[in-house]
C-alpha cells in the first residue's frame, strides 16, 4: 500500500507534529552551528543577494488540507510541507536534524533555570502576522493551552462504569476538548506565562525535558481564535481546565483552521496564501508583512500530483520544479535518465526493523537473539530493495539517532553482520542442536518462529530474504502476512517477530515510549530497566553534550540486548528542475523546508 | 399463351462462391424465359439455387459471387452491370418478393414509409403523394382500413398482412418481372392460397410475368404455365405444369411428386427421397442426383446427362429418359425399389 | 413513457438501498481508517478515543449504517476523515470527470462509429483490415503505456523541440496550471485564457482517452453493422433500387444504431465513475481518483459517496438507454 511512507512520516508528527510548523527558516543563510540554548543576541540576516523572481511549482502527493498541523485529524507532511513558508515557530529543523532557532522571529530563547526547567523565549517585536497584528505570546499559550492534554469533557457515550464499545473495549470517560496529535513536552509544563507587552514567554516544567525546543513549533495565531470565539483575552482562560470557553477554543482550534482561507490561515513567514483549490493547488506569494529577509521566489505553488511518474514526467516536461515522491525504482530510473532534471535520492526518516517479541520464551534465550540477527542478511535486503532507488543505502546501526545527526555511529554491526557460521556457533553455544531436519532445537523445542507484517510487497520480500538466510543458520521462519496487523495484532504483541517502520525522529527523546518498561509503544514488551532509567535522566538533562552521551549510551544499552535489529532507512527520491537552485533534502520537514532561498535561472 | 417476346431471358446462367472450403458451383447453366403474363414455376429441394438464380437476375448477390452466361430484361443485359446501373431495373422493372415477411422489412419504419420509399425510388412523387400511392398499393394487396394501416409499424401486422405489405412493395413501380421466393413458406395453408390468388390476379393487371420460386409443387400446382425443376444447381427437368405433373421424365421430379400428398393417393404412405443433396463444392462427376437415384447405373455416376428433349417443350437431364418412357408407372418408382 | 421513467425509479430505489448495504460492509471491512494513528509512539490514547468517537468507529456497524443512510437520503454525505465535506468534494470531482469524459467520449464514438461502419460495408477490403487490426491493438494497449509513451513524445520532446521547454505548450499533468489563473493574477482568469489554458491540459488525456476507447466503438459498431447489413431487410431495401448510401444508412445504420446507442449510454454512466487509469496517468482529479483515494485512505464516507453518485449514474444511464432503445426501435413500449 502506496501510503505507508508518508503516513509514517506523518506519524513522525508524534513529535514532530509539534516540530512541523517550527521548521520555517533561511537556514542556507543562518550561521549554521549547532543549536545553542545561549542567546542569540540579534537576528543577523547575511543572507547573500540572489537573482530574485520567479515562480515555482512544487510537487506534492497529496495535498495539505489545514493550517493548522497539530490536530490528529489533520497532521500529515502534506501541512509540514507547506507551512515550512509561512507558519512562524521558534526553532525550525535543518537538514541535519539539527533544531535551529528562527532569527527572524526569535530575539533569543534561554534556559534560565533548570530547576525548574525554565525557558524564556523573547520574540522579535517587529514580528507580525500578515494582518499586521502582532506575533506574541498569546499564540504561544494558545499552543500549550492546546496540546498539554489536560483539558477534556464528559464522553457522550459513556453509560457508566464498564461501558465498552462495539469491539468490547472499555469507554472512555471523558474525551479530550483539543484533538491534539501529540502532547509531548506541552504535558510536563507546569505554565506558560506572559510579559513584557507579550513579547516575552515564560515555559516553566514540572519535570525537565530535553526536547523542549520541539515545542512551540508550528503557532496559529491566537488572536483570531480570539476574534472567532469571543474570548477577549485567551491569556486569561485556564489553561488546563474544562470551561465553556476553552471548549469553544477548542472547538475552532481542531476544525477552524481546515482549508487555507487566507483569512484565517495567516502567515508569519515568508509567503502567504494567495489561492487555494482544494485537492488541487496551493498558491503561494510574498508576504508584504515580512519582516525578516525576503524570500527570492515570487510565488511557490504546491501542486497535488499524487502519481510519482506522472511528477516525473511533469519535471521533465517543466511543469513542476521540485518533488519529492513515493519511492518507486521505475520512477527512480526515469529520474535518472531524465534530461534537465536534479535527481539525489537520499535515505529517509522511516526506517524498517525486526521487533522480537518477550511473549515468545524463545527469545528469551539471548542466544537467539543475536543468532537471528547474525543470519539477517541486512546488506543483501538493502541491495535488492534500496539500491535501485538510493545506491549509497547502508544498514541502519541505531535506534536513536539517524545517521545525519550528531551522535550517530554504528552500535550494531557487530551483531547485524551477516554471518552464518558465527549464528550458528552461538546456537550450539548456547546448547541448541542442529537436528536431521535442518533446524536447531533445545529441549524438543524447534527453533521456529513466526515474521508478521501488513502484507505488503516491500516486507513480505524482506520477510522471505531473512527466511532464506535464516534457513542456512537452523532456523525455521514462517512469513505471516496479514493487512491488519498494524492496526490490530501489533499495538497488543500478538506475534513473535514483528517486521514494520518507526519514523526517526530529531527528537532524541521521541522513541522513548518504545523501548521504556510499559512504554506505551513498546509492543514487544521490551524490559531493561537500567536502560529505561537512563533514557528518563538523559530526556531530563538539559547539558547538551552530556545529554548526547547518555542518549549514546541508552542507544548501545538497547542495542546490545538485540531486542530490535534495524534493517535499513527507506529511500527518498527528491529531484528538482536544474534550473532551480538551493534545493536539499530534509526528512522531517521536507523538500521546501528552505524554498525561501532557492533560486530559479 | 402469348406471342410476345420474351421481356426476360435467361441463358446459361452460372454462379459460383469462392469460399475458404472450396468454390461453391450454386448454379449452373440455367437457362429460361418469361413473356408477360408468365407464370414460371421453379421448384426444388432447399439448397439447390433457386435464391441464388433470382438474386442474381437481381443483381443482388455479393460482391464475391461469380456470375457468367446472360441475363437480358428486353434487350438489356443485366450481367456485368454495375451496381449503380443495374439500380434502374431493381424494383423499377423487376421487383422481387422474398420468403420471410417477418424479417424482410425494417422494423424500425413504419409500413407506409417504406412503401412510399420504393415509390419514390424510381417515381418523382412528393411525400404526400407517396402517401396516396401507398395507402392504394394496400388496398390493392387487400389489406383493410389502409390509410390508417399505412402509419403501422410492421410488427403490428401479422404474417400474412406483411406478405401482402411486401408484395405491395413489389409492385409500387408496375414491374414486368415480379419474382416470388418462396412466398407463402412462412404462412399458413389458408393465407397461402389468398397470397397466391392475389399474386396471379396482379400478373393481369400489371400485365408482369412471374417467377414463382418455391421448393413445394403443391404450391405451383395449377398456378403456372411452365416449370422448372433444380437440382444442385442445375435444371434437371422444364416442361409445361402437365408435363411435370402427370409425366415427370426426371427420377428426381418424381421423388418431388412422392412427397406430395394429393399425388402419392390418401391410403399411401408419403415418400420422400431419401439421402441429401450433394456438395456443392466437390460435385461428383456423373449425375449429381445419381446416389439417391433407383435408376442409377455406372453411366450415371460417370457422365453428367444431357438434356434430352421428352416431347415439344419438355425436357430432362436424364440417361435413363427412354425406360421412364417405358414405365407402366413411373411415379411408382420409388416404392417399386424400395421394395 | 412517464409512468415507465417513474416506475423504473421507484423500482431503483430498493436495488439503491441493498448496494448501499453491501457496499457499506465492504467499506467497513476493507481497514482501519486510523490505523496510522494507532500505532504512532506517541499519540495520546484520549486523542484515539476522541477520533474513534468522532469517526463513530466505536460503534456497531450497524448503527454507523443507519446513521450514515439517514444523512445520506437527506443528501448529507458527512465529512472525510481528514474532516472535509465529503459532497463538495465528490460534486467537485464529478465536474472533472465530465469535463474530462465528454468531449473525449463524443470524439471517440463519432470516430469510432464511423470506422466501424465503413469497415462493415467495406467488409474484407484493405481499410476493414486496418481498422480492425489497428482497433484491436489499440483497445489491448494498455492505458499507461499509451499514456507515457503521448507524455514523452507530445509533450517532453515536442514542446523542446517548439522551443517551448520552459514554458511548455502541452501540459501532461491536471486541468489547469496550478498557478496560473490565482488571486494575484486575475488577468488569467478571463475566458480566452482559461480556455486556452484548458486546451493545453486537456489535450493528451483527452487523446489517450480517444485512442483506447475509439478502438471499442469501433469494433462494436462494425460487429453490429455486419449483422445488419446481412438482414433482410437490407436486401429489401437493395430490391427496391434505392442507393447504397441509403441502403446503408437508413436502413443498415439506423437499425444498427439502436444498439450502439444502447451500449454508447451505457458506457456514459460508468464513465461517471472515473475513467481511472487516464485520470490516474494525468492527474486529472476527478471521480476516478476519489475512488482510489478513498480506499488508500480507508475513508468510508467518501467511498460510499463515490459509489452513491455512481450507482445513480449507472442506473440513470440504464433508464436512459432504455429510453433510446424505445425511441429507436418503434417495437418496445415502454408502459
Ligand atoms: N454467398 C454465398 N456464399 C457461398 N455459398 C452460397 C452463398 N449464397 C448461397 N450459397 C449456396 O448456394 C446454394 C444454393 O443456395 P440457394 O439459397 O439458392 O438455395 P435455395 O434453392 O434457395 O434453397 P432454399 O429453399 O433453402 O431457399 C446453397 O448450397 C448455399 O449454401
Ligand atoms: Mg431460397
Amino acid at each position: 500500500m502506496s501510503t505507508t511512507k508518508r503516513s509514517q512520516i506523518a506519524a513522525l508528527a508524534l513529535g514532530l507534529a509539534l516540530v512541523a510548523g517550527a521548521c520555517s527558516s533561511d537556514k542556507k543563510a543562518a550561521p549554521s552551528t549547532t543549536p545553542s540554548t545561549t542567546p542569540s543576541t540579534a537576528a543577523a540576516p547575511t543572507t547573500t543577494p540572489a537573482p530574485a523572481g520567479g515562480e515555482v511549482i512544487y510537487a506534492q502527493e497529496e495535498g495539505g488540507v489545514a493550517f493548522n498541523n497539530a490536530t490528529s485529524t489533520n497532521n500529515s507532511f502534506a501541512n509540514t510541507e507547506v507551512l515550512n513558508l509561512l507558519q512562524p515557530g521558534p526553532f525550525y529543523i535543518d537538514d541535519k536534524l539539527d533544531f535551529v532557532m528562527w532569527k527572524d522571529l526569535m530575539d533569543s530563547v534561554e534556559v534560565t533555570s533548570t530547576s525548574p526547567q525554565t525557558i524564556v523565549y523573547k520574540i522579535n517585536p517587529k514580528a507580525v502576522w500578515s494582518d499586521g497584528v502582532a506575533i506574541d505570546c498569546k499564540d504561544f499559550y494558545l499552543a500549550y493551552m492546546a496540546q498539554n492534554g489536560k483539558v477534556s469533557v464528559a464522553n457522550p457515550d459513556f453509560t457508566g462504569p464498564g461501558a465498552t464499545d462495539a469491539d468490547g473495549n472499555a469507554l472512555p470517560e471523558t474525551l479530550p476538548v483539543f484533538d491534539a496529535a501529540g502532547t509531548t513536552g506541552y504535558d510536563q509544563m507546569k505554565s506558560v506565562t506572559c510579559s513584557d507587552d507579550n513579547k516575552t514567554v515564560t515555559a516553566v516544567y514540572d519535570t525537565p525535558f530535553a526536547d523542549w525546543k520541539g515545542t512551540f513549533g508550528g503557532l496559529v495565531p491566537a488572536h483570531v481564535i480570539e476574534a472567532k470565539t469571543g474570548v477577549a483575552d485567551i491569556t486569561k482562560v485556564d489553561a488546563v481546565t474544562d470551561s465553556p470557553e476553552i471548549e469553544k477554543i477548542g472547538e475552532f482550534w481542531n476544525t477552524g483552521f481546515d482549508g487555507w482561507d487566507p483569512a484565517i490561515a495567516l502567515s508569519g513567514a515568508w509567503y502567504k496564501i494567495d489561492s487555494y483549490t482544494v485537492d488541487k493547488s496551493i498558491v503561494l506569494v510574498k508576504n508584504d508583512k515580512f519582516w525578516g529577509t525576503a524570500a527570492n521566489l515570487d510565488t511557490v505553488t504546491l501542486q497535488v500530483i499524487t502519481d510519482a511518474s506522472a511528477q516525473a514526467a511533469a519535471l521533465e516536461n517543466g511543469e513542476i520544479q521540485a518533488m519529492q515522491p513515493q519511492a518507486d525504482p521505475g520512477v527512480a530510473a526515469t529520474l535518472a535518465a531524465a534530461s534537465g532534471v536534479t535527481f539525489s535520492p537520499a535515505s529517509g526518516l522511516v526506517y524498517e526493523h525486526y521487533d522480537m517479541n518477550a511473549k515468545n520464551p524463545i527469545f528469551a534465550d539471548k542466544a537467539v537473539r543475536t543468532a537471528f540477527a547474525a543470519c539477517v542478511d541486512r546488506q543483501d535486503i538493502i541491495d535488492k530493495l534500496v539500491a535501485p532507488i538510493n545506491p549509497d543505502a547502508k544498514p541502519l546501526n541505531s535506534v536513536i539517532f539517524m545517521p545525519q545527526q550528531t551522535g550517530y555511529e554504528d552500535r550494531f554491526s557487530k551483531y547485524g553482520t551477516f554471518d552464518v557460521a558465527a549464528s550458528k556457533k552461538i546456537l550450539k553455544g548456547a546448547g541448541w542442536v542442529l537436528g536431521g531436519d535442518g533446524f536447531y532445537a533445545k529441549d524438543g523445542q524447534q527453533l521456529t518462529f513466526k515474521i508478521s507484517h501488513k502484507g505488503i510487497q516491500r516486507r513480505s520480500d524482506t520477510a522471505q530474504n531473512t527466511i532464506a538466510s535464516c534457513k542456512e543458520a537452523g532456523f525455521n521462519i514462517v512469513e505471516d502476512s496479514d493487512t491488519k496487523f498494524n492496526s490490530q495484532r501489533l499495538p497488543i504483541g500478538d506475534y513473535d517477530v514483528a517486521l514494520f517502520a518507526w519514523v526517526g525522529n530529531p527528537l532524541l527523546s521521541a522513541a522513548t515510549s518504545v523501548y521504556s518498561v510499559d512504554g506505551g509503544a513498546n509492543f514487544q514488551g521490551y524490559v531493561n530497566q537500567e536502560a529505561t532509567d537512563m533514557y528518563k535522566v538523559a530526556n531530563g538533562e538539559l547539558d547538551e553534550a552530556k545529554r548526547l552521551d547518555e542518549m549514546k549510551k541508552v542507544d548501545a544499552a538497547i542495542l546490545d540486548d538485540v531486542w530490535t535489529i534495524p534493517l535499513f532507512q527507506l529511500p527518498e527520491m527528491p529531484a528538482w528542475s536544474a534550473k532551480l537552485t538551493g534545493p536539499s533534502f530534509n526528512g522531517p520537514a521536507g523538500l521546501t523546508w528552505n524554498a525561501n532561498v532557492w533560486t530559479v535561472s | 399463351m402469348t406471342s410476345l417476346d420474351p421481356i426476360l431471358k435467361v441463358s446459361n446462367l452460372s454462379v459460383e462462391f469462392p469460399t475458404d472450403d472450396g468454390i461453391v458451383k450454386a448454379v449452373r447453366g440455367v437457362s429460361f424465359e418469361v413473356r408477360p403474363r408468365d407464370v414460371l414455376g421453379i421448384v426444388g429441394e432447399s439448397g439447390c439455387g433457386k435464391s441464388v438464380t433470382a438474386m442474381a437476375v437481381m443483381g443482388l448477390l455479393p460482391r464475391t459471387a461469380r456470375v457468367t452466361g446472360s441475363i437480358r430484361f428486353r434487350d438489356d443485359e443485366l450481367v456485368g452491370l454495375k451496381p449503380k446501373e443495374m439500380r434502374a431495373y431493381r424494383g423499377q422493372k423487376i421487383a422481387m418478393v422474398f420468403q420471410d415477411p417477418m424479417t424482410a422489412l425494417n422494423p424500425v419504419y413504419k409500413v407506409g414509409w417504406q412503401l412510399a420509399e420504393a415509390v419514390r425510388a424510381h417515381e418523382d412523387l412528393t411525400r404526400k403523394q407517396a402517401r396516396a400511392r401507398s395507402i392504394e398499393l394496400l388496398h390493392t394487396v387487400g389489406i383493410p382500413q389502409a390509410e390508417s394501416r399505412v402509419d403501422s409499424y410492421p410488427h403490428e401486422f401479422s404474417g400474412g398482412m406483411r406478405q401482402r405489405a411486401m408484395i405491395a412493395m413489389a409492385i409500387a413501380n408496375n414491374p414486368d418481372v415480379l419474382i416470388a421466393d418462396e412466398p407463402t413458406t412462412a404462412l399458413d395453408v389458408t393465407v397461402q392460397a389468398q397470397i397466391l390468388e392475389m399474386l396471379i390476379n396482379l400478373k393481369d393487371h400489371l400485365n408482369a410475368a412471374i417467377i414463382l420460386i418455391t421448393h413445394d409443387l403443391g404450391v405451383v400446382a395449377g398456378i403456372t404455365d411452365r416449370m422448372q425443376v433444380m437440382y444442385a444447381g442445375k435444371v434437371v427437368e422444364t416442361g409445361t405444369a402437365d408435363d411435370i405433373f402427370y409425366s415427370p421424365r426426371m427420377p428426381y421430379s418424381i421423388g418431388l411428386l412422392g412427397s406430395l400428398p394429393s399425388h402419392a393417393g390418401s391410403q399411401e404412405r408419403l415418400k420422400p427421397i431419401s439421402g441429401a443433396p450433394p456438395s456443392l463444392i466437390n460435385l461428383p462427376a456423373g449425375c449429381p442426383f445419381s446416389p439417391r437415384c433407383p435408376l442409377a447405373d455406372d453411366v450415371c455416376e460417370s457422365v453428367e446427362p444431357p438434356q434430352v428433349v421428352v416431347s415439344d417443350g419438355h425436357v430432362s437431364a436424364c440417361h435413363h429418359v427412354e425406360a421412364l418412357n417405358a414405365m407402366a408407372d413411373p411415379l411408382k418408382l420409388f416404392e417399386e425399389v424400395a421394395t | 413513457m412517464i409512468s415507465f421513467i417513474i416506475r423504473r425509479v421507484l423500482v431503483s430505489i430498493p436495488l439503491l438501498f441493498l448496494a448501499s448495504i453491501v457496499a457499506f460492509i465492504l467499506v467497513v471491512n476493507t481497514g482501519d481508517p486510523i490505523e496510522d494513528l494507532r500505532t504512532k509512539p506517541n499519540v495520546p490514547k484520549a486523542t484515539i478515543a476522541l477520533r474513534e468517537h468522532e469517526l463513530g468507529l466505536d460503534k456497531p456497524v450497524v448503527e454507523r449504517y443507519v446513521s450514515w443512510l439517514g444523512k445520506a437520503v437527506h443528501g448529507d454525505f458527512g465529512k472525510t476523515i481528514k474532516n472535509q465535506p465529503v459532497w463538495a468534494q465528490v460534486r467537485r470531482s464529478l465536474g472533472v470527470t465530465l469535463r474530462l469524459v465528454l468531449f473525449a467520449e463524443i470524439v471517440s464514438v463519432l470516430i469510432g462509429v464511423m470506422i466501424g461502419v465503413v469497415s462493415a460495408v467495406k467488409q474484407y477490403s484493405w481499410f476493414d483490415y486496418g481498422a480492425t487490426t489497428g482497433a484491436f491493438l489499440l483497445y489491448s494497449l494498455p492505458v499507461l503505456a499509451v499514456g507515457s509513451f503521448l507524455k514523452f513524445i507530445l509533450a517532453i520532446r515536442l514542446n523542446r523541440w517548439i522551443g517551448r521547454g520552459d514554458d511548455p505548450l502541452i501540459k501532461t499533468i491536471g486541468e489547469g496550471t496550478a498557478n496560473f489563473c490565482t488571486a494575484s493574477k486575475p488577468y488569467n482568469c478571463g475566458f480566452i485564457p482559461s480556455v486556452t489554458d484548458f486546451l493545453s491540459h486537456a489535450f493528451l488525456p483527452m487523446l489517450t482517452l480517444v485512442l483506447i476507447t475509439f478502438a471499442g466503438y469501433a469494433r462494436f459498431s462494425r460487429a453490429a453493422m455486419l449483422e445488419t447489413l446481412n438482414a433482410d431487410y437490407v436486401r429489401t431495401a437493395r430490391a427496391k433500387g434505392l442507393s447504397e448510401r441509403r441502403v446503408i444508412m437508413k436502413h443498415a445504420f439506423r437499425t444498427a444504431l439502436m444498439t450502439v446507442a444502447t451500449v454508447i449510454s451505457l458506457d456514459f454512466g460508468a464513465l461517471i465513475g472515473g475513467a481511472i487509469l487516464t485520470e490516474t496517468i494525468f492527474e486529472w482529479h476527478g471521480m476516478g481518483r476519489v475512488l482510489v483515494e478513498s480506499i488508500n485512505k480507508i475513508d468510508p464516507n467518501l467511498l460510499l459517496c463515490w459509489f452513491f453518485v455512481t450507482a445513480v449514474a449507472v442506473i440513470a444511464f440504464n433508464l436512459i438507454a432504455d429510453i433510446i432503445y424505445a425511441v429507436l426501435d418503434p417495437r418496445i413500449r415502454l408502459d
